[in-house]
């Protein structure tokens, strides 16, 4: 019904994905009316393209994969990301602290993070991505989108160990 | 570089996190819905009409490449008639001299019948005016005769014109019959005073067309001659 532009039907879907889809584009944005202007935006691009949904996956994953998109395009749109092309990563690290972050917290962590790092985290630890995915998707090879995880997660890690030195010096 | 315990854990919260959107958003979202199904309509117009202008852009071609084709043809024929022409074109140029000329010649043997019908009336009543009037006949159908030579000399030249010949021919009979009968039916008096008067002005056309007719044919020749 939706697909012959039944508005019942859309605004069915849009409540039913409206809430967890603008907590998608958050991850990738640091204001959240920014983030809502996204999160329309590719509602309408999931509305028009509506009949071109294949029924192969599942419908949300099919909007998410479209607000992801979004929202790297936007980013990509707002200014030019320079990702540096060093493909020294580090491995491991950000692993070895017990985890009593709030969500708001992780939120806040991943909004101080460079565009192109956090997109690169997001796209690969919160999505799934392969770095192979990401780099077609970012334009990069798969060595850069595995020096900007690297990367981010030191800052992460970073951000983590001082945050605990400044809960144990209040303490 | 495997997503390690820390990044499952924030994978788990942040893909349970929902956020509402503010009230305003679902309203916007409907505007912006309904401002795309009203361009919708639109675009279909148009490719409606660009296929449409498509359309008669080719029949118009089709109708002008035709027509190219139609001229073509015609300069084709046009072509051969040209080729054909000189061949044709001789007689038809040579008709309009033909039928005039013609004409006298056909019309002679009634002149001079007449011409004898008048000496024979001339030597009836012993007119003088009527020998004059002879005299005046005789140097006509010398005159006529001067003039049938070259016209059968041109004649001999030419290949096409038995029908114009046979019209001629026709209208001279045609024209003997009538004559006969007005000969029958019209007083001699009347005819005399009447040949009298066109005798005078035909003599001087026929001299004039007969001078002219043979500085043209001289002026031809040597205009020929020249050439080869």
């Amino acid at each position: 019904m939706a697909v012959e532009n039944n508005r019942h039907a859309q605004h069915k879907i849009y409540s039913q994905h409206a809430p967890k889809m603008l907590s998608v584009c958050r991850q990738y944005l640091k204001d959240v009316h920014q983030a809502e202007d996204v999160m329309i935006t590719a509602f309408m691009k999931v509305f028009t393209g509506l009949k071109n949904f294949e029924h192969k996956g599942s419908f949300e994953g099919w909007i998410r994969r479209i607000m992801v998109n979004e929202c790297i395009s936007h980013i990509r749109v707002q200014k030019p990301i320079k990702f540096s092309e060093e493909e020294t990563f580090l491995e491991g690290g950000f692993n070895n602290i017990e985890s009593q972050l709030s969500v708001e917290d992780i939120q806040f962590l991943i909004d101080n993070l460079p565009d192109g790092y956090r997109m690169v985290f997001n796209l690969y630890a919160i999505e799934g991505y392969k770095h192979q995915e990401i780099g077609k998707m970012l334009g990069i090879s798969e060595g850069t989108s595995k020096s900007q995880l690297s990367h981010a997660r030191k800052m992460l890690q970073e951000q983590i160990n001082r945050q605990k030195n400044y809960q144990n010096g209040t303490e | 570089m495997e997503p390690n315990k820390r990044e499952e854990d924030f994978r788990i919260k942040l893909n349970s996190r929902t956020l509402q959107p503010s009230e305003t958003a679902w309203d916007r979202l409907d505007a912006m819905l309904s401002v795309a199904e009203e361009k919708k309509p639109k675009r279909r117009f148009t490719w409606l009409y660009i296929a449409a202008a498509f359309i008669g852009f080719v029949f118009v071609g089709l109708f002008l490449f035709d027509q190219q084709k139609n001229n073509v043809e015609l300069n084709e024929n046009t072509t051969t008639i040209v080729e054909s022409n000189p061949v044709q074109e001789q007689p038809e140029a040579s008709a309009p001299e033909a039928v005039p000329e013609k004409l006298p010649v056909s019309v002679t043997p009634v002149k001079i019948k007449e011409a004898v019908a008048m000496t024979n009336t001339g030597k009836a009543t012993g007119n003088p005016e009527i020998r004059v009037e002879k005299n005046m006949a005789k140097e006509k159908i010398n005159e006529e005769m001067i003039a049938v030579v070259p016209q059968k000399s041109i004649q001999k030249n030419r290949v096409a014109v038995n029908v114009d010949e046979l019209l001629a021919a026709v209208d001279g009979n045609q024209s003997k019959s009538e004559l006969k009968k007005q000969n029958v039916t019209v007083d001699a008096n009347s005819l005399l005073s009447t040949v009298e008067g066109e005798l005078n002005t035909t003599y001087r056309e026929n001299t004039f067309q007969t001078i002219s007719r043979n500085f043209k044919t001289v002026k031809s020749a040597v205009a020929n001659r020249n050439k080869e």
